[in-house]
């Protein structure tokens, strides 16, 4: 589009509008949250409860999503599993989000050696791929809930400190930040009121789609048996055990699997809307 | 060949957008004869930098031109394929824009860039003189030192100048300046300006400067072409068009520039352009017009003559003619 | 005389630029952009000083450190007797009333996510002026001072158009009520309509005000229409400073006559045209002895060595020229008379 265009359409204001994406996504997300929260009332109640009279039965009504090679129900199982997945992935971010986000803040407005020392350290994070590196610290650590946080904790935090930090060099340049402290604005309340709201945005839209990377990393190390430990119904021990039945009971790897792909979507659509409400009327 | 070397006719681009469709340029004709300058003056949202990509045929999807012709050397160029084009670009008409920054390729040379603009017969050696022959035209100190420059390692005032040897690589019967020295210091702008000039009186070249500076066009061109709001609303000769304005944007333009005598108020045009989309009937500029009235609002208002060689789209243009110019 | 509300003494500004390891390893200082280089000049209460121009002179740095945007390296800022460069942060608060800035560019002076509204009771809000519903009330008058709609208050930046961002920039600018205003090139990034109007604003509220200025621009025709008195910087240093009618009359340094002669006017007869070749040198590397004399078509020996000083040559009409008003004599210079 010629700038003439980009004017004419600039110039106009824009009405403000539900963006789609958050209405879709966030629907999807509490749905199944209160699936999540509901679990015990809609399914049967206990995710372990074995069955051997019932292995490896297709979905069915009594069984919606079937049942495993131990008879438990797949239903059940999965909607007990987003508790814990969808736990994981709320709680795994906040610490990368805020500890990321002020790093890169700080790094950003300070720059000098503050910046010099965190910016290598993110370098020297980001050299090694973010799995391995996940995969070796949990391996040291064992696992469980908590060594994953601590995990995802030390690694994840250097995508929020890039986006934050890049954000903070361009606006601290312009001149409204020239302009506040000109009008003798406190430093504290530049870099809070001015600063940190316009360079936030990336860091929270990439954190909607960063819960479903946490997802999908715990999925992962549960695949590879490193996560959380049997019998617990995480998704990503689901999908690894029904590997072996794939063709004799497709549905013990493939419902969780749905689950991911699922929650995923709602992530992503969340994190659309997010960036169509968080970008500027008339940018 | 007789007849003018361009001649645009109710030429038409729209763009269509997520709000609208913007009617960038909505009727916009003149006529450029050969080894003529003239000057296409108007703010930003005027359509004059769109005017002269449609001419060079670099209108970009989804933008289009709708309607009118584009003659050049009696060939309209309205609808031509690309290739086509490609072979009027260059030899025939070529365009300089205004940021050299943006314009110039970074990761080429300058010699690689001016390079690409020759035609490619002879030897590379000849083709290498004429590089240097054209640095020294337009007045690029040493260069066979500059050949392998890249453009962000010149000034803005060189870069512009290297612009102008690309566009001149192939003798150009027509250039269109796009505000050239907008981005540029005074002192530059004027070395640029009389370097134009110069090559401009070499070369035999008709020139479209396209400027919002009436001070430039003062002292620069032959006839002057005012846009606002996607169409010309008045056309004639230099010294006619500052000694007998006959639109009231032109009066209005010539009154908002601060006068040498600061006893002589400054009167500012109310009001803002309009937006290009959803453009009602009627004159564009009425809503800031001191002079309009109610028929003024109404219907198609027509580019009509109001002298030898001047034109004005305004139905009170005989009431203005009392008004004194400049 | 009065005194001046603001006087400037051999003001420096030098900024250093970046090594690399191996320099900074092997002890070799870094190289200094010289912005601002020993600049001394005064504005009296009431009076418009123009800072004219090119880029790189260094007259939008010298902004900066009038205002403590950028700490100065040497030099004094007296602001009604006090020297502002002396003080710390928390003794400058009060000063940040008084002397207020208008920038260039109208996309990008005003926080995007703040409504305008906003914006101004927040500088009302920082500097405590007023009780929370006078504030309103100012905040409203305010708009309607710089011609803007008071009930548009909830919009944000975005929603207005250039001109109209910059009549919000100056409306924070007075919303302190500051006795001095530096506006740094304001109508460079406007249309030439949109450009006269918030000149006519400008002069309107100068005079309702009674403000101070200091308008710093490349645009001469703008700097001649508004200012009292004019000086001229290159590289540095100003070159010529005299009250504007004088200036454009009789212009006396090599650079002023070719910048004056370079500048299209509408109408006038042409000045005589000087040309000057070549680009302004960095101010890395600045040229020994006078900085102009590479490009000046008049320079003699004296100026390869010496630095000429500004003296005064007419009255209230300093130069900085070895050449000029009858010192040195070069055979074809002859400043210009009206």
């Amino acid at each position: 589009m010629s700038t003439l265009a980009q004017r004419a359409v600039a110039s106009l204001p824009v009405k403000p509008r539900l963006a789609s994406g958050l209405v879709i996504g966030g629907s999807m997300l509490l749905a199944l949250a209160a699936a999540a929260l509901l679990a015990p009332a809609l399914s049967s109640g206990d995710p372990n409860a074995q069955n051997f009279e019932a292995i490896l039965q297709a979905p069915s009504l009594a069984h919606p999503f079937g049942t495993d090679n131990f008879g438990r129900d797949v239903f059940t199982r999965v909607l007990y599993g987003a508790q814990i997945d969808l736990r994981i992935g709320v709680l795994a971010i906040i610490f990368p989000f805020l500890f990321g986000s002020l790093a890169g803040a700080v790094a950003g407005y300070y720059g000098g050696w503050v910046d010099a020392v965190v910016m290598r350290t993110v370098d020297v994070i980001t050299a090694v791929p973010f799995l391995v590196l996940i995969i070796a610290i949990v391996s040291f650590l064992g696992s469980g809930e908590m060594n994953i946080f601590l995990a995802i904790g030390a690694v994840g935090w250097v995508t929020y400190s890039r986006l934050v930090r890049g954000e903070v060099l361009r606006e601290k340049n312009l001149e409204y930040v020239a302009a506040v402290r000109s009008l003798g604005f406190p430093r504290r309340r530049i870099i809070l009121r001015h600063l940190l709201p316009n360079a936030v945005a990336p860091a929270i839209i990439f954190l909607a789609s960063d819960v479903i990377l946490v997802i999908l990393t715990t999925a992962t190390l549960g695949f590879l048996g490193l996560g959380i430990r049997p019998p617990a119904p995480e998704w990503g021990m689901m999908i690894s055990e029904g590997r072996e039945f794939l063709s004799s009971g497709w549905w013990v790897a493939a419902m969780p699997g749905f689950a991911c792909m699922y929650a995923g979507l709602a992530f992503i659509l969340l994190g659309d809307g997010i960036a169509d409400i968080l970008r500027v009327r008339g940018q | 060949m007789s007849g003018p070397l361009l001649a645009v006719e109710d030429l038409r681009v729209e763009i269509p957008t997520r709000h609208g469709i913007v009617q960038a340029v909505r009727g916009v004709s003149f006529t450029v004869q050969r080894g003529e300058t003239l000057a296409l003056v108007g703010e930003s949202g005027s359509g004059k930098t769109i005017t002269c990509r449609a001419i060079v045929g670099l209108i970009h999807s989804p933008g289009h031109i709708t309607d009118g012709r584009v003659l050049f050397q009696g060939r309209d160029l309205v609808g031509l394929s690309e290739r086509e084009m490609e072979g009027i670009r260059g030899r025939g008409i070529v365009m300089a824009f205004q940021d050299p920054m943006t314009a110039l390729n970074p990761v080429l040379t300058v010699e690689a860039q001016i390079t690409e603009a020759l035609s490619q017969e002879g030897s590379a050696a000849a083709r290498r003189g004429r590089v240097l022959e054209l640095l020294r035209q337009v007045g690029i100190p040493d260069p066979v030192h500059r050949l392998g420059a890249y453009p962000q390692q010149l000034s803005g005032g060189q870069r512009q100048r290297v612009m102008l040897a690309i566009a001149l690589a192939r003798q150009p019967a027509l250039l269109l300046a796009d505000e050239p020295t907008t981005a540029l210091d005074v002192t530059i702008q004027a070395q640029i300006l009389r370097l134009i000039a110069a090559l401009q009186r070499e070369y035999g070249m008709a020139l479209i400067l396209v400027t919002h500076d009436l001070g430039i066009v003062y002292h620069m061109v032959d006839r002057v072409a005012v846009m606002y709001a996607g169409q010309v609303v008045e056309l004639a000769a230099r010294e006619e068009l500052f000694a007998r304005p006959r639109h009231p944007y032109t009066i209005g333009l010539i009154r908002s520039i601060p006068s040498a005598d600061r006893g002589r108020p400054l009167i500012p045009i109310p009001g803002t352009p309009p937006e290009l989309i959803g453009m009602g009937s009627g004159c564009p500029f009425a809503p800031r017009c001191e002079w309009a009235s109610a028929e003024c609002g109404r219907g198609e208002i027509p580019f009509a003559p109001v002298g030898e060689g001047h034109w004005s789209r305004c139905l009170k243009a005989d009431q203005l003619e009392a008004v004194a110019g400049g | 005389m009065a005194e001046p509300l603001l006087e400037v003494r051999d003001l420096v500004k030098h900024f250093a630029l970046p090594r690399t390891l191996l320099d900074a390893a092997m002890r070799r200082p870094p190289q200094k952009v010289r912005a601002v280089d020993g600049v001394s000049f005064a504005v009296q209460r009431g009076s418009t000083l123009g800072l004219v121009g090119e880029s790189g002179c260094g007259k939008s740095t010298l902004g900066r450190c009038i205002l403590r945007l950028h700490d100065s390296d040497r030099g004094e800022v007296r602001f009604n007797g006090v020297d502002l460069a002396g003080l710390d942060e928390g003794a400058l608060v009060p000063y940040r009333k008084r002397l207020q800035v208008v920038f260039q560019d109208p996309y990008s002076s005003l926080n995007p996510r703040q409504s305008i509204g906003s914006t101004l009771l927040e500088v009302l809000d920082v500097h405590g002026i007023g009780t929370p519903a006078e504030r309103r009330r100012r905040v409203a008058q305010l708009l309607t001072q710089v011609g803007l709609n008071p009930g548009d208050g909830h919009k944000h930046p975005g929603e207005f158009s250039g001109g109209q961002r910059q009549r919000i920039g100056i409306a924070r600018a007075l919303a302190v009520g500051p006795e001095l205003l530096i506006a740094d090139e304001p109508l460079s990034a406007l249309d030439v309509s949109i450009q006269a109007q918030i000149l006519q604003l400008l002069l309107n509220l100068r005079a309702s005000l009674g403000l101070t200025m200091i308008f710093i621009s490349h645009d001469l025709r703008v700097v001649r229409y508004l200012s009292d008195e004019v000086a001229v910087m290159y590289l540095g240093q100003i070159v010529e400073q005299a009250p504007t009618a004088d200036l454009f009359a009789r212009p006396q340094h090599p650079y002023t006559i070719a910048l004056l002669s370079a500048v299209p006017e509408v109408g006038e007869t042409r000045r005589e045209q000087v040309a000057i070749e070549g680009e302004p040198p960095s101010a890395v590397r600045v040229p020994q002895g006078c900085r102009f004399h590479p490009r000046c078509p008049w320079k003699v020996e004296r100026c390869r060595h010496e630095s000429p000083k500004l003296r005064e040559i007419l009255p209230g009409h300093t130069v900085a020229c070895h050449v000029a008003g009858g010192g040195e004599v070069a055979t074809e210079f002859r400043p210009v008379h009206a």
